[in-house]
Order: C-alpha cells, then structure tokens, then sequence
C-alpha cells in the first residue's frame, strides 16, 4: 500500500465506534498524512514556482544580462555571471541623488499618505458595516463593494471625465464661496493621492471589517460594564483588538500601491508626480534600459519584503502574546 | 475592429474632402497640380548629423542624407508572378494609423480577412517581433529603427514587382536615403513637429513671441503645457528652439543635457502622446504634437465645440523636425504576396486619400498636392499649418537612426525628464 492510498477509516467518528480512542491514535500514528499534504500543496507550488519563482529568476537574469550590439537586452540565465554592479546601479538610482530618488520618494510619500487616509476613511465604515449595521450588514457590505465591481481602469476613466477643467466637480464648486475651480489633472499630487484612496480602498476595507467582526462583543460589554467610557473602550479595547487587522488591510492595500503606475498615467502624467512603478513601466515598455527596470522591479521588490517580514515578525509575535 | 472616433466627427464641422468636387475629378486636378510643382530636388539633401555615420564596433550603419545606406541583404526577395494567398492578412501597426474603411476596401477587394494588432511604440513593437512569438505579415517601422530591424533580419526584401504603384510616391521618397533601392520598405505618411492648442482656452499664439516655441515655456501657461512622450521629438524640442535643428541626432551628452534642463524649465509641464485626444477634449490646451495628430483632432472634439478652435503651429521657415515613417513585410510571413498586393493598395492615390481623411496624416504621392489639400478643405483651414510640404524637407531635419549605444544615451536622458 503506498502512502496515497486511502485510510480504511476515514470518519472519525466511525473510527471512535469501531475502535474506540485508542483505535484512533494508533491509526493516526501509523499513518501520519506526511505525503497528502505535501501532495495537496503541490498544485500551488506548481503555480508559484511557475508564476513568481521562474519569472522572478528570468528579472533577476535580465537585471544582471547584458546588451547586444544593438542594445537589446540580453538575459544572463547564469547566476555567476551577474553583472552585480548593474544590479547595484537600480539600487544606487533610488538613493538622495540618483536618478529615481525623487520616483522613489514620492513613492512612499503618497502611499503613505493615502494609507493613512484609507484608514481613516475605512475605519469608521468597516466598524459600523462589523458592529452596528445589525441585519443590514450584508446589503451594506454589498453596496459599499459595488462601485468596485467595475474594473480599476475604468473608474479611473470616470474621473477624469469628473475632474477635468469643465468636469462634475468643478461645476459643484463654482457656487461654493472661496473655491476656486481647479486644473485638478494637471499633474497635481492630491489628484494622484486621492486616485489611490479611490482605486485602493477596498482592498483595505474587506479585510478591516472581517477583523472587527471577529472581535468578541463580550469585550466590549465588558469593557463598558467596568465604568469605562465609549472613548476610551474604542481606544483600549477595539483598536488594540484589531490591530492584527489594521496590518493585515495595510499590507494587502500598501503592496499593490508601491507598484502602481497606472493612476499616474491617467490622472496626472507630469513628471512631478511620476512614480516608481511609472519609471519601471518605462525602462522596460521603451528603449534600451530594460535592464534597469528589471533592476528596479529587484529595488521594489527588496523594499516590500522589509515591509513584508515586519508585519509577518508583528502577526507572529501577536500570536505568540496571545498563547 | 474598434471604430476611430474621427468616424463620429462634429457635426460642426464636416470635411469636403474633395472640394466639392468627386473624387476622380480631385485626383485629376491634383495630378495636374502636382505636374506644375517642381519636385524637391534638395529633399533630405540638407538634412544633416553631426554624428558619425559608422560608429565604431556598430553592426549598423547610420543612413544619412549625405550617406544614404543602402541595406545589407537578409534573405531573399519573392518570385515574380507568384499567386496572392488567401487569408488572414496580419497587419502589426500603430494605434489608429489606419482608416479602417480602407481596410475594409482591401479585404473586398482580395476577399480577404485583415487581423490587426497594434503597439503603441516601437520599442515595445519591436520587443514584441524579438520574442518570434509573433505571426505578422505586415509592419509599419519608422525609419529611425529599419537599419536595426534589418540586421536583426526582422524584415524581408520587396520584390518591387508586386509593387508598381511606387512610381505614385515622391521620386526621393522612391529611393530614400535610409533605404537605397526601396529594398526593405515604402513610405506611408509625413509629419511635421509643432505645437497644438484650443484657441479658446488659451488667449496667446506661437506668433506672439519671437521664437514660437516659447509658447511653451510661458509661465502664464503654467500646468497647461505637455510634450510628446517620445525621447526623440522631446529632447529634440529644445534644440530646435535654440535653432540647431540640425543636431537633432545628436550624440553629444552636453547637447543632450542641456536639453533636459530646459524641458525641466516648462512650468507644470505634462507628457502624453494623445495629443489628437487631448487637445480637442481640452485636458490638454497646449501640447506639443505631430501634425497628423492635429488633422485628425476634429474627430475628438466635444460635443457643441467648434472645430475652428483648433490650431497648429510649426516653424514657419521649416527648421523643424519632420518626418516619413514607413511600411514593411515581416521576414516570416506566411503570406508575402498578399502583403506586397497590400503594401501596393496603400501607395493608391485613391486609398492613401481614403486613409488620410480618417487619421489625418499625410501620404507623400505626388498627385496629392498640400497646396490643394489646404484650398479645397480636405482639412480645416485653421489647421493649414498641419499639412506638410514637400519643401519642408529641405529646410527642415529627421530623426534618422543612431547608434545603439546614443540611442540608450537619448532614453537615459528622456527618463531623467520623466522622473521630475
């Protein structure tokens, strides 16, 4: 009988019946699932290996290959012949003084900002829609999501048609006392931040409600029976029960916003607003840099796995406190 | 196949492509024009780089007015008398660059279908026809990048049989500097630089400063103001401002610099290469743009805006950029006589006038006179600046081909820009 094969006694409980629980234990010690679940992992491994690892191999090579007499790039599939300098070039580019210091600044400006925002905006929502809407939850839910049900591209689109010169909003403005209309796509920063607010928020706000979903209302109750006002339960209570939420929303939200180039490319296009995703899009949509934007994809890439390894050693650590 | 807004023109304005006259009757008058315009003698003759033609260690040599290359031969051409394939035709070309209705034309004509895919640069095309993924018959390359596609044995040789309709294209254009002996490819339209605007968004002209090109640089215009999102024509802008459009291809780094620091200089300025959108929307009033894209920005104006708000400027004695982009067929096409008797319909008068009232770009056949374009209203006359002349070229300069390694030089720079 090979390890695939399957146990005679499958259900516990029948197990329990024919064997009692010791019948069990002896089952499960002499056949320990080491091979299915390997076997049930293999197709995602397959996939990551097929999607991320080759792919991330053939960047890498491209970031460290060379170019041929007519500046085309040319990948170095062998590690040790890397050019490790031209790799070391991307990261120098994004440093106070390179050529994409300013992108990368700007970069972690905006998204921070329109993180910051996310949350403030999202926050109070997921609350209400988690802990107040009642029997409404689930239609809120779906109407908070609808607008999002249509592609990022084309709600970008929208807002150009709502933002331009002689758009929707300048025309509700106009009647305000002390606001003036404004050139809202001409390369301005808010437009680019409140673009990744709009385009991102969901991905922020799904998560954050799943989390204070699952905070126990005994908490709460509790909390609020000792004397302790609706202030301060929210601050040491509420906040600091979904604070694994707030990370999990965070980084799920903040990970595409590095990359993004496209909220640029339709809300702005001046270079005063250009990006680390636009630079990357552009060295290897044209000409022939494509080795520094795979090297920029690598600088990227490096960035958000400090980010990333933060909020793992953060979830870890909460999971340890919480045992 | 997606339909070109210039399909759902304004009402406002309505092109007379002929002059009221039939189609027929328009050629002949042209043709009869264009018999009393002296062709161009000089043409390209005194466009020049200061670059050398054949950089060291180069695989490619640089085509220029007064080193006209003549390719290396890849391969072979076809046969003569061969039988035209059935279809698909695949066509690679850029985004809208095609009247689809003569499109149509010729798929009823040879009872073909026409697949088309288009690319929105050419180094993302030719990025595409490096992986040989691909299965196009035809390829519309500009000349800057046909010494490369050659070496790279990307295109194939015409067999100019099949092509007889080459004798209707301009006589320098029928053996090009970059191409001696037409081998690898044909002319399809000119343009020319310049600057586009919505004369009611903005209360200035070019002909209001010394130098036109200052436009750009006006601070009044602060945040009004986008360049095209091309590495050449951008960094080339400055330097014909400063008047050296002969160093357009340049590969002098100071040049080059100095360039972007100017760029840097437009206040608020913005990069697209839509102007033919987003001149007419409005999103962008002034915008440095092709010729072609302003003839056909009627097409994309909103609803209720005159067509007549629309402008063109370029240098009026010429010295500006200007330029022909070309038409190929792919080295592994599975159907090359088909794709000649394609090459062969768009040098028709008939069909290049077809393909121009829709995408707004010239063809360089001698019996389509800029004179009579411009008369007759084929386009509005607002936008007369837009039509190229065959004198153009002898003042003005192309952006011909450079050498790898400047060519990269040219993309650091324009990245620079970009990165603000």
């Amino acid at each position: 009988m090979t390890a695939l094969d399957p146990p005679r006694v499958t259900n516990p409980a029948q197990a329990t019946f024919r064997f009692g629980r010791r019948g069990i234990a002896e089952w499960r010690a002499a056949r320990p699932p080491r091979a299915l679940w390997p076997f049930l992992a293999s197709p995602g491994v397959l996939w990551l290996c097929a999607f991320f690892v080759v792919p991330f191999y053939a960047v890498l090579a491209m970031a460290g290959g060379t170019l041929d007499e007519f500046a085309t790039p040319i990948p170095e599939w062998n590690p040790v012949a890397w050019n490790g300098e031209q790799i070391l070039d991307a990261f120098r580019s994004v440093l106070p003084g390179g050529t994409n210091w300013n992108p990368m600044r700007r970069t972690v400006v905006y998204v921070v900002i329109a993180l910051a925002l996310c949350f403030v905006i999202a926050y109070p929502v997921a609350y209400y829609v988690a802990r107040k809407a009642g029997r409404n939850k689930g239609l809120l839910l779906l109407l908070l999501l609808a607008p999002f049900w249509i592609n990022y591209l084309m709600r970008m689109l929208a807002w150009i048609n709502l933002l331009q010169t002689d758009g929707y909003v300048n025309d509700v403005l106009d009647p305000l006392p002390f606001v003036d209309p404004s050139e809202w796509l001409s390369g301005r920063s808010s437009t680019l931040i409140l673009g990744l607010v709009y385009g991102y928020i969901p991905f922020l706000l799904l998560p954050l409600y799943a989390a204070l979903d699952r905070i126990d209302g005994r908490l709460i109750e509790a909390s609020r029976d000792l004397g302790i006002g609706p202030f301060r339960t929210f601050c040491q209570v509420t906040l600091p029960a979904s604070r694994q939420g707030l990370l999990a929303a965070g980084a799920i939200t903040a990970l595409p916003m590095f990359g993004d180039y496209y909220t640029q490319d339709l809300l702005s296009r001046s270079p005063r607003t250009q990006m680390l995703g636009n630079q990357i899009e552009d060295a290897l949509q044209q000409g022939a840099s494509k080795q520094l934007g795979a090297g920029l994809v690598i600088v990227l890439s490096t960035f958000l796995t400090v980010l990333m390894a933060y909020y793992l050693w953060s979830t870890n650590r909460a999971a340890q406190e919480v045992r | 196949m997606a339909r070109h807004p210039r399909e759902r023109r304004s009402a406002l304005w309505t092109p007379r492509p002929y002059g009221g006259l039939d189609r027929r009757e328009f050629l002949r008058r042209t043709a009869m024009t264009a018999l009393a315009v002296p062709t161009a003698g000089g043409l390209l003759a005194a466009c020049g780089g200061d670059d050398d033609p054949k950089p060291a260690g180069s695989a490619i040599e640089l085509a220029r007015p007064d080193n006209p290359v003549r390719l290396p031969t890849k391969g072979s051409a076809i046969a003569d008398d061969l039988p035209i394939e059935s279809g698909p035709l695949k066509i690679y070309n850029w985004q809208d660059y095609a009247n689809p209705e003569m499109l149509e034309k010729f798929e009823a004509e040879f009872d073909v279908k026409i697949e088309w895919t288009s690319f929105s640069g050419m180094d993302e095309a030719i990025q595409k026809l490096g992986t040989g993924a691909v299965d196009f018959d035809v390829f519309f390359p500009t000349i800057d990048r046909l010494a490369t596609l050659v070496a790279q044995e990307h295109l194939q040789p015409l067999n100019l049989n099949y092509i007889p309709n080459l004798k209707n294209v301009w006589p320098e254009l029928q053996d090009p500097f970059y191409d001696k002996g037409s081998q690898y490819s044909i002319p399809y339209v000119l343009w020319s630089d310049g600057i586009g605007w919505r004369a009611d968004l903005v209360d200035k002209t070019p002909d209001d400063y010394d130098n036109g090109w200052d436009m750009l640089w006006d601070p009044a215009f602060e945040g009004k103001v986008w360049v095209i999102d091309d590495d050449r024509d951008t960094l080339a802008l400055p330097i014909v401002r400063m008047g050296r459009v002969e160093d357009v291809n340049t590969d002098d780094r100071a040049l080059l610099e100095q360039s972007l620091e100017a760029l840097r200089e437009i206040r608020g300025v913005q990069i697209s290469a839509e102007a033919y959108q987003k001149v007419p929307e409005g999103s962008s009033p002034i915008h440095h743009a092709w010729s072609g894209d302003m003839l056909s920005a009627p097409g994309y104006l909103p609803d209720g805006v005159d067509a007549t708000t629309l402008r063109f400027w370029d240098q009026p004695d010429g010295r500006g950029v200007i330029g022909s982009d070309a038409v190929s067929i792919m080295a592994g096409s599975k159907r090359p006589v088909l794709a000649h008797a394609f090459l062969n319909f768009i040098l028709d008068t008939d069909n290049a006038l077809l393909n121009m009232a829709w995408n707004g770009y010239q063809a360089p056949l001698n019996a389509i006179d800029a004179d009579r374009l411009i008369a007759d209203e084929f386009f509005p006359k607002n936008l007369s600046a837009a039509v190229v002349q065959q004198s153009d070229f002898d003042a003005g300069n192309q952006l011909m081909q450079l050498a790898p390694t400047v060519e990269k030089l040219w993309d650091d720079i324009f990245r620079e820009f970009k990165a603000g």
